[in-house]
């Protein structure tokens, strides 16, 4: 009788036991579910920000470089100064909105990584070539290695040699930005230097903060650092700052290599 | 003035569709323009264009599915306009059929000289028949057989496996790929255009028989090579 008691009750906790797991196992499958929706969710209203962004912009800067062109008509120098200054502007908006919407990603944890083999080499000069132009500035690109690959996602890495260069010309005006590329036993590191201002302590401390005060001339709402920061952190790289206040600054990011990464 | 190929501009912002216009008229294209999807279904009965340009977002229907399903019903060629950045986005439209793509905020020139590029490619008349096993490219009928089955491909799709066949056995690098199809424009997501337009050949190829796709042989981190029938080694990656 006693044994036959035992049996019951343990036949009984073993249903009781099963019955927990399964209300745990579907309590945690809604929860997925709803995460994941709200996930889609979030993903799908700041697909509908961001082409609520882009849209007047392509019309401001698109109808900006028709004018330019000169192909609905020629245009005094007045006007092409003025429709030069459109084209300037807006680029300057398209790049905050840019890290805006990355901004917005990162904080809905939504950003991806999608990466790719790269010859980073190649891919740094094509870049800071685009940039000479864009920038108006010197830019000078320094690789002493033969070529590397890379596993990394390349519109990414690229926007954040752009952010840099574009807060290193911005600060130092007029003189010489250097972009370097340099292997090590297990990362690269890509500097980029200004011969400009430098940085206080406080600044130094405050760089890679969004919206921080204590930015440098230039460096407008800081947002290009922080989302620079993100996207190596998110490599598995660092970012540092090396700067001495009103003798220029460097800023550096590390990309981890992979076993398999190697040059050609 | 009918010689002049022709555009539809598939986009509700009626000042987008005025700079896109505004360009393809200047690069020698007859533009017509829709708000939506709905009534270009209408229009393909009536007519086909050389070239759609899409957005993404149409007020009626997602640009993705549109695609897909104009690429289920013609092969004509499919300009999308994405919003940068969203790389999912870029990937899904290509996959769903786009030909090519340009980011908002677009540079106009660059919109219209992809659009040239992508229908000079669909009139481009592909030189001598090419042909690997029982794979065969007929550039008269821009035709393709796997055997007696024939695939129905995008011009983009024919350029890109007919310059694969025509030099099989050879490894074709992304850039070179990417150049021969598309153009030289050098810019960060031509490799997503090349690897979506070889994932959806190799689909097709496998349509009319399941170790066909197969033939087009990824080399990691460099490109691709078209390899002899009696070479397939068996699993592939992108």
């Amino acid at each position: 009788m006693v044994f036959a008691a035992v049996a019951v009750s343990a036949a009984t906790f073993s249903c009781f036991a099963w019955w927990l797991v399964d209300q745990r196992k579907r309590a945690l499958a809604a929860l997925s579910a709803r995460s994941a929706e709200t996930a889609e969710q979030r993903a799908d209203r700041i697909a509908i920000l961001s082409h609520e962004i882009r849209t007047p912009l392509a019309v401001v800067r698109g109808a900006a470089e028709l004018l330019a062109e000169e192909r609905p008509g020629v245009l005094n120098d007045h006007q092409r100064r003025f429709v030069r200054r459109i084209i300037d502007n807006t680029g300057q908006v398209i790049e905050l909105s840019e890290n805006l919407l990355v901004q917005t990603r990162i904080e809905a944890g939504i950003f991806d990584v999608h990466r790719q083999r790269v010859n980073l080499r190649s891919m740094l000069r094509e870049t800071v070539a685009e940039l000479r132009q864009l920038c108006g500035a010197t830019v000078r690109l320094a690789v002493f290695d033969p070529p590397m690959y890379v596993s990394v996602d390349p519109l990414l890495i690229k926007q954040v040699v752009v952010n840099l260069v574009t807060n290193a010309v911005r600060s130092c005006g007029s003189s010489v930005v250097t972009v370097r590329l340099l292997k090590r036993d297990t990362d690269v590191l890509i500097s980029v230097h200004d011969e400009g201002t430098g940085m206080s302590s406080d600044q130094r401390l405050h760089l890679f903060e969004p919206f921080s005060t204590n930015t440098r001339r230039g460096e407008g709402t800081g947002l290009g650092l922080f989302v620079s920061k993100h996207i190596v952190v998110l490599h598995g790289g660092r970012i540092f700052v090396d700067t001495i206040d009103r003798k220029g600054t460097t800023v550096m990011f590390t990309l981890p290599l992979q076993e398999d990464d190697y040059g050609e | 003035m009918n010689d002049l190929p022709l555009v539809w501009i598939v986009d509700d912002e009626s000042a987008i569709v005025d700079v896109v216009s505004f360009a393809l008229e200047t690069q020698g294209f007859r533009c017509r323009s829709f708000g939506a999807a709905r009534p270009v279904w209408t229009a393909l009965r009536e007519e086909i264009p050389q070239l759609l340009v899409l957005d993404v977002m149409l007020p009626d229907l997602s640009g993705m599915e549109f695609c897909r399903r104009i690429r289920d019903s013609t092969t004509v060629p499919i300009l999308m306009l994405t919003a940068k950045g969203e790389t999912r986005d870029r990937i899904a439209g290509l996959e769903a059929g786009a030909d090519d793509y340009v980011v908002k905020p677009f540079h106009p020139r660059e919109l219209a000289l992809r659009a040239e590029r992508l229908v000079e490619r669909s009139r481009a008349k592909l030189g001598a028949e090419v042909s690997s096993g029982d794979l065969r490219l007929d550039p008269a009928q821009s035709a393709v057989f796997v055997g007696t089955h024939q695939v129905v491909l995008t011009p983009i799709e024919y350029a890109l496996l007919h310059v694969l066949v025509s030099q099989q056995g050879t490894l074709l690098t992304f850039g070179q790929l990417i150049a021969k199809v598309w153009g030289d424009i050098e810019r960060g997501g031509n490799r997503d255009l090349l690897k979506t337009a070889i994932y959806r050949l190799r689909k097709k190829l496998e349509a009319a028989r399941p170790d066909a796709g197969a033939l087009i042989h990824s080399v990691r981190g460099r490109g691709y090579v078209f390899t002899e029938p009696d070479s397939i080694t068996g699993e592939h990656g992108v």
